[in-house]
């Protein structure tokens, strides 16, 4: 399920009218806030992106597990 | 100061180094020691081949002209990567299933394998890569231009841009033929090449990463810094145009183009070679672009900063470290933009070159001479090899004509968008091909003709426009003059940004004409399949059906054909393989399955449609594969339906056996009540006639008995005779009842006076034994249609019934009479010991006997109730026991009335 919908909480967060949110003159560790937040959702989807691929493997591997005990 | 040589030196030393690498990785996977070569962090970094010059050099441009507009190039692939379950894992599963060798190849196979489309898609992809690839030439050509400047003496300096942009090209050529084109694949997979890409991809990003580093904290002392000092300088970093529908134009653009860029789709769909590395690269190439991209900005800003306004932002990653004479680094960062661009022009070409040679040439070679069997063996091998290196060099003289026609104007971000928008109309085709079941053949191509036409003619010809006055002419005035075909202002709406604008028009144009055709035309037998195979991929798994049932070509022809293809040596091998899994050599005829595979194998070299015509040709012919393919579907059908049948009579059966148990064990229980009234009768009848036996027996022997004795013994005979009488005439009246019989005439009965009647006739029994009969509310006047002798008989068997199975110390009956919709109910309830659970449902059976009751002398015949409800039933009316108090039994009897019914009638 998170992974049909990461895509598109991103696409909502990268398209406007929400990313205009942070087109804005003010400052985040120096540089304009807008720099923080595409990155920091992008990073934000690689981290989910990963936990996601990771977990389904792991699930993937249990299941296999499961059909190799039952033969 | 840089000596000019040294530059070249350096380049051409890194593309030996290149060679070097990609020949060893060739001869490593040649010897089987593939591990490491295919494993998913080579699969990643190869998919990097998306970032080109246009991310090295470009992004910083676009960064310094639009603010962080140059982000949503990255934005679009990484959704497209984070949501890969749903999008890209099934384009790699389809097309390894499917042996797909292109993009072109995909969009053909899936609509019934047309040649026109592999075509038309071919066309479109050669003609968007011209400009990319113009991109990476005029990329090397500047980043050479400037690591030059510094040093009139070589000979480089002194050739213009478009002599160093054609040598450039020609050398990229070379190394592409050498390494893309060295034999015919059975899966166009190329290792060697794939480990050089990934090679490219890690230099391009330390070089980058170098660079960036070194500006923000060498130059502008830290992040916070690099921005204050660009403030001091007077530059801030405008973003107020950004995240306009640009930004949302880019962001479609570039997901679209991850998918659709012929270089894309061979690294990530056709080079793949585990569907599980998707996993790694879902979010390793989305982090490698972040990275890419981290530098971007402080670059830009930097550069912006420290030059005058006139310098060429694209070339800021060169210039910054040149300007502060660090020479390593800015060497270092000329091979980064170098190999960005290498890859680039290397991965394109050969992708491009096998779409070329597989849907144009093969094909045209088919139609013209025909693919007769005197051909030379290896002829198709050769054919496509060569078609291929003729194919590389001439993409790169596009390119680079191009470039030269272009005069290099333009910034690379803009030129790689006008490719972006060619590649994206191959959008709607592919997301129909993935998910649109009815989407068809002529859909495709219209959409398909509809969306190149509307890109040539707003984006891709208005490029040319600065050098050329008819273009120029066009563009201010539209075609013939008429303003609302001006390219850049369709229909007369004006003020949309150029790229926007065509964008909107081509996709639309395109979705619209895609889903309106498919609409209105049908899939022919062949569409049908593949829509099947492509749209039920995963539900239908990798099995490959045969298309041809049966085919009049034996293994020689179709050795032939393949050793054409394939060479002697692979062919020897798929063939030696399948003798080896045959058991019956005696036929010389292939098995279906065998052809199948066989086309696959063949369409993993050149394409499933060219596969499928020449496989047609040698099996039956087109017309009767196709033929076969609607045969085999009906029988398919076929066999659904007859198995929906079975089961549908499978379940009928089990109904019918069920019930047939029921039926069974209800004979069974019957079988076992008529045995045991048979022998109940037998001894009902035993006992009186033992008696009148033996005591006729006694009259006869003792002749000196009293009068009184025999006397006495007469009327014991005549007694049990008439038992014995009676409980005949019991049987004889119960099978005469089941089988119908009217033995009695209905009158207009009082039905009070026939109960009256039954108590007074068992008063005297009820008596003897102290029992009570409580004989309440009466019906008086309450007609019924019956037979009054009939219905006596019923209320004394009920009462005697009572009467006789009653053991409590004050037993009664109490008769209760209640009247409702017509019907009279009148009820027995006593206070014995009801009736057994077990008994309620055979004690109106015939011979069943209440079980409880130990005292068999009070037994009756056990036909009693059975016939009383035989009675009642013939009088319309109903005799049941029903649910009575803590103790005792109810029988109610119920009838209709005689006035409801005359009313009724």
């Amino acid at each position: 399920m998170i992974a049909f919908f990461l895509p598109w909480v991103g696409l909502v967060l990268f398209m406007p009218p929400f990313v205009k949110l942070f087109d804005n003159e003010h400052k985040l560790f120096g540089v304009p806030a807008i720099g923080p937040f595409v990155f920091g959702v992008w990073g934000a989807l690689i981290a989910i992106a990963f936990l996601v691929q990771h977990f389904l493997r792991k699930a993937e591997q249990a299941q296999e597990r499961d059909e190799g005990s039952g033969r | 100061m840089i000596s000019g040589n040294l530059v070249i030196l350096t380049a051409f030393a890194y593309i030996v180094v290149l060679f070097g690498l990609a020949y060893f990785s060739d001869q490593r996977a040649r010897r089987g020691r593939n591990g490491f070569l295919r494993s998913p962090l080579i699969y990643t970094l190869a998919i990097s081949v998306y970032c080109t010059s246009w991310t090295f050099y470009g992004a910083v441009g676009s960064a310094a002209n639009n603010g962080l507009e140059f982000l949503a190039v990255y934005i679009g692939p990484t959704l497209v990567f984070v949501g890969w379950w749903f999008g890209l894992r099934k384009l790699v599963r389809i097309s390894h299933s499917q042996r797909i060798t292109s993009v072109a190849d995909f969009i053909s196979s899936r609509f019934g394998k047309s040649g026109a489309i592999a075509v038309l898609v071919t066309l479109i992809a050669v003609l968007a890569a011209t400009p990319y690839i113009a991109l990476q030439l005029k990329a090397i050509t500047s980043s050479l231009r400037v690591m030059l400047a510094s040093d009139s003496g070589s000979f480089a300096a002194n050739l213009d841009d478009s002599s160093l942009a054609l040598v450039t090209a020609a050398i990229m050529a070379l190394f592409t033929i050498l390494f893309g084109t060295r034999n015919v694949d059975a899966n166009e997979q190329h290792h060697g090449v794939v480990a050089a890409i990934a090679f490219e991809a890690v230099i391009k990003l330390a070089a980058l990463f170098a660079v960036g580093l070194f500006v923000v904290f060498g130059l502008g002392g830290g992040l916070t810094g690099t921005f204050e000092r660009a403030a001091e300088a007077g530059v801030t970093f405008v973003s107020d145009r950004d995240f306009g529908s640009r930004w949302i134009t880019i962001t479609l653009l570039s997901a679209a183009a991850i998918v659709c860029l012929p270089r894309q789709f061979q690294i990530t769909v056709v080079e793949n070679a585990d569907e599980s590395h998707l996993r790694t690269a879902s979010w390793a190439f989305p982090l490698y672009m972040l990275g890419m991209s981290l530098f971007t900005v402080p670059i830009a800003v930097m550069g912006k900063a420290l030059f005058a306004s006139g310098a060429d932002p694209d070339m800021f990653v060169l210039t910054l470290p040149l300007s502060a004479n660090q020479q390593v680094l800015s060497l270092f960062a000329f091979i980064g933009g170098f190999s960005s661009a290498t890859s680039m022009i290397i991965v394109s070409s050969i992708a491009l070159s096998i779409m070329v040679s597989n849907h144009i040439v093969v094909p045209v070679a088919l139609r013209s001479q025909g693919f007769n069997a005197n051909s030379r063996p290896e002829g198709v091998t050769r054919l496509l090899l060569t078609s291929r290196r003729i194919a590389i060099v001439t993409i790169l003289f596009l390119g680079f004509t191009y470039f030269w026609l272009t005069n290099g104007s333009g910034a690379l971000a803009i030129i790689g968008l006008i490719s972006f928008t060619g590649v994206a109309q191959f959008l709607p085709a592919i997301l129909a091909a993935l998910f649109w079941r009815d989407a068809t053949r002529q859909g495709a191509l219209a959409g398909l003709i509809v969306g190149f036409a509307v890109w040539v003619y707003c984006l891709f010809l208005p490029a040319f426009a600065p050098g050329n006055v008819i273009l120029t002419d066009w563009v201010n005035n539209g075609l013939f003059g008429w303003a609302w075909l001006k390219p850049q202002a369709l229909f007369g709406i004006e003020g949309i940004d150029p790229l926007v604008h065509a964008v909107m028009w081509s996709l639309m144009g395109n979705s619209m004409a895609l889903i309106g055709v498919s609409i209105a035309t049908e899939n022919d037998p062949v569409g049908r399949l593949q829509a099947a195979r492509f749209v039920d991929a995963f539900r239908l798994g990798s099995s490959n059906q045969s298309s041809y049932i049966r085919s009049s070509a034996t293994l020689n022809d179709l050795f032939r054909v393949a050793s054409r293809v394939l060479g002697y040596q692979r062919a020897t091998q798929v063939f030696d393989q399948y003798e080896a899994d045959r058991r019956d050599r005696e036929t010389a005829e292939p098995s279906p399955a065998f052809i199948a595979d066989l086309e696959s194998e063949l369409a993993g070299s050149i394409g499933a449609a060219s596969a499928h015509v020449i496989l047609s040709q040698v099996v039956s012919g087109d017309t009767d594969a196709i033929e076969e393919v609607i045969r085999m579907a009906d029988e398919t059908q076929q066999i659904l339906e007859y198995s929906q049948r079975l089961e549908n009579t499978t379940t009928e059966l089990q109904s019918t056996a069920e019930q047939l148990r029921t039926a069974n064990a209800q004979l069974r229980q019957l079988d076992q009540q008529k045995d045991e009234f048979l022998s109940q009768v037998s001894h009902e009848v035993r006992t009186p006639m033992t008696a009148i036996r033996s005591f006729s027996e006694i009259l006869l022997t003792h002749k000196d008995l009293s009068s009184d004795q025999r006397q006495q013994f007469v009327t014991t005979i005549h007694s049990e005779s008439m038992r014995l009488t009676a409980l005949l005439d019991e049987i004889l009246d119960l099978s005469a009842l089941e089988r119908g019989e009217s033995l009695w005439t209905d009158t207009d009965t009082d039905i009070g006076a026939a109960l009256q009647r039954a108590v007074d006739v068992c008063t005297p029994i009820a008596q003897e034994r102290n029992f009570t009969i409580i004989s309440e509310s009466v019906p008086r006047d309450r007609i019924v249609f019956a037979n009054s002798d009939r219905l006596s008989q019923v209320f004394i068997n009920l009462i005697t019934n009572a009467i006789k199975y009653n053991d409590s110390d004050a037993p009664f009956i109490r008769i209760t009479c209640s009247e409702s919709d017509g019907h009279i109910a009148i009820d027995f309830t006593d206070n014995g010991p009801g009736v057994a659970p077990v008994d309620r449902d055979i004690i109106f059976e015939k011979f069943a006997r209440g079980r409880g009751e130990g005292d068999m002398s009070e037994s009756g015949s056990g036909l009693g109730l059975a016939i009383s409800r035989e009675i009642i039933n013939r009088l319309a009316g109903r005799l049941e026991l029903v649910p009575a108090g803590e103790t005792g039994a109810c029988f109610r009897v119920t009838l209709p009335l005689r006035a409801e019914q005359q009313a009724a009638q």
